[in-house]
């Protein structure tokens, strides 16, 4: 579904990612771990089109992707999330699901259902008619999950859904992640939170200083000696 | 004493609306883009300009004159977005950038103009320039009530537009948070070269009926003009549609209402103490955020 090759950001003097390659399959969670400052969002950043990469090729579903802009990735079926959610803080609940399919030619009736029933899946249907800067932090990133699958995405790029989430709404979130691969999504998801990682992700990508130091099952990445050495400095 | 403040506060909700009008199109423009359109005045006082040629050259009143000046500038209002706007977005500090920049495309329209038209003052004959309406012992000009309601029609179809049409919340959306539009597959360029475009509009509406109020133009008044609409937007709420209609109000009416008791030399002076005020104790503007 989605293929990395060779991918290389620099930032002035500074590499932020380096010849980094991963493919994912439909279906699945690859999981993208490392310390702060390891590349993961950078690479993100690159795959939806916020950052134009210097070297290296990304191709999705067969399609080289490089130097689309960020709303053209979107329109070929890559979402995204962010660390920090951004969520229309002066827009409604409702009003912030209706945002990526405003130029939609479904009837309004059916959009509203639809948001409704995305907003009921994660507890927030209650919520539909407060200002997006009503909501705690959790719940704007359970609101910006459940947006960007309004525009129906088939590839999801999830970045640190769980830092600063209540243990009770990363229950939510985990549900919710899992739920949607059965129906058919398929998620990149960079977090700290190993445990989580381990139990949703298919394959792992480890990276330290901007390049992948391992790849693999959860098992085979936690009895990577590199990953350990990266993440506990032995 | 009542009569005379009557009035003053009347003629300063008319003035006042013309003045949001000259402001709203310049906080629509910073608001989605951040570029700070410091030609504001000199592209209103084009419009007029372009109003005195069509009447000279027609006999088209300001009026009849918007049915080539709106979409005009609307159209052209999109070619200097896609000409200008992009190259300064990408820059480290674009407000600074399009400040520096559009200070340049003052010059320039100043320039045109006196090429054009040369420095004398010209004037745009309106049928009603002559004409008062009386309530009473209250005076207003008809050219000032129409200008006043033609800025209330003005702003309350805006309001429509951006909360009950695709493109409409699509700027409601891109004002509060740029980054987050393109990620959900909008793209931040047509919203916002159709929001640069609406801006122009709104200020070559504003240059037309502002000469319904004030009929002589000089090349050299647009700065003053690019002023008003700072202080209208500073005192409303910068990037705040809204907040342009409450800071036009409330301008207008300092400036009237403060007539009544001191020399009208010294009016505009109370309009920018509230506006020194407002940015050292609600730096925020009335309205605050959009």
């Amino acid at each position: 579904m989605l293929e990395v090759s060779h991918l290389t950001k620099n930032f002035g003097g500074t590499v932020a990612v380096s010849d980094l390659s991963f493919r994912v399959e439909p279906q699945t969670v690859l999981g993208m771990i490392g310390p702060n400052g390891s590349g993961k969002t950078t690479s993100l950043n690159c795959v939806n089109g916020l950052y134009r990469p210097d070297a290296g090729r990304v191709v999705y579903q067969g399609r080289d992707i490089q130097g689309l802009a960020p709303h053209e990735v979107a329109r070929i079926g890559i979402g995204r999330t962010f660390q920090v959610p951004k969520v229309f803080k002066r827009l409604t609940v409702m009003e912030n699901m209706l945002a990526p399919v405003l130029s939609s030619h479904q009837s309004d009736a059916e959009l509203h259902e639809r948001a409704n029933a995305l907003l009921a899946d994660v507890n927030l249907a209650d919520r539909a008619a407060r200002l997006g800067e009503e909501l705690s932090g959790g719940q704007m990133k359970l609101l910006e999950l459940v947006r960007v699958l309004m525009f129906d995405p088939t590839l999801i790029l999830l970045d640190e859904p769980f830092a600063g989430v209540h243990p009770q709404m990363k229950t939510v979130f985990f549900a919710e992640i899992q739920r949607m691969r059965e129906q058919g999504k398929t998620f990149i998801l960079v977090s700290h939170d190993l445990t989580s990682l381990y139990s949703l992700c298919d394959r792992i990508v480890v990276m330290d200083l901007g390049q992948k130091i391992a790849e693999g099952s959860a098992d085979e990445v936690k009895r990577n000696e590199q990953v350990i050495e990266a993440y506990l400095g032995a | 004493m009542a009569i005379l403040m009557t009035q003053a506060v009347i003629s300063g909700l008319l003035l006042g609306l013309v003045y949001a009008l000259i402001g709203i199109g310049m906080n629509i423009i910073y608001g989605v883009m951040r570029v700070v359109n410091f030609a504001h005045g000199e592209f209103m006082l084009a419009a007029a300009y372009v109003c005195y040629w069509l009447s000279a050259t027609f006999g088209l009143n300001p009026l009849e004159s918007l049915v080539v000046v709106l979409p005009g500038f609307f159209l052209g209002g999109v070619v200097i977005y896609y000409l200008v706007v992009p190259r300064l977005l990408r820059s480290e500090d674009p407000e600074v950038m399009s400040f520096l920049a559009f200070f340049g495309v003052s010059l320039i329209i100043t320039s045109v103009i006196l090429l054009i038209w040369d420095a004398d003052p010209r004037g745009v004959p309106f049928p009603f320039h002559t004409v008062s309406v009386s309530i009473g012992r209250l005076f207003f000009p008809l050219g000032r009530i129409i200008a006043g309601a033609f800025s209330l029609v003005a702003i309350a179809c805006l309001l429509w537009l951006l909360h009950r049409t695709y493109l409409g919340k699509a700027i409601r959306a891109i004002i509060q948070n740029r980054e987050a539009v393109p990620i959900l597959g909008i793209d931040p360029h047509r919203i916002s070269a159709f929001a640069f475009g609406l801006g122009l509009l709104l200020v070559a509406l504003a240059g037309s009926v502002v000469v319904l109020s004030f009929p002589s133009i000089t090349p050299v008044m647009g700065g003053g003009y690019t002023v008003v609409a700072f202080v209208v937007i500073v005192l409303g709420g910068l990037g705040n549609p809204l907040g342009a209609l409450v800071g036009g109000i409330v301008f207008g009416l300092a400036e009237n209402v403060s007539a009544v008791f001191m020399s009208t030399a010294l009016s505009p002076v109370v309009a920018f103490v509230i506006l020194i005020a407002m940015i050292l104790f609600r730096p925020q503007g009335l309205l605050g955020r959009f």
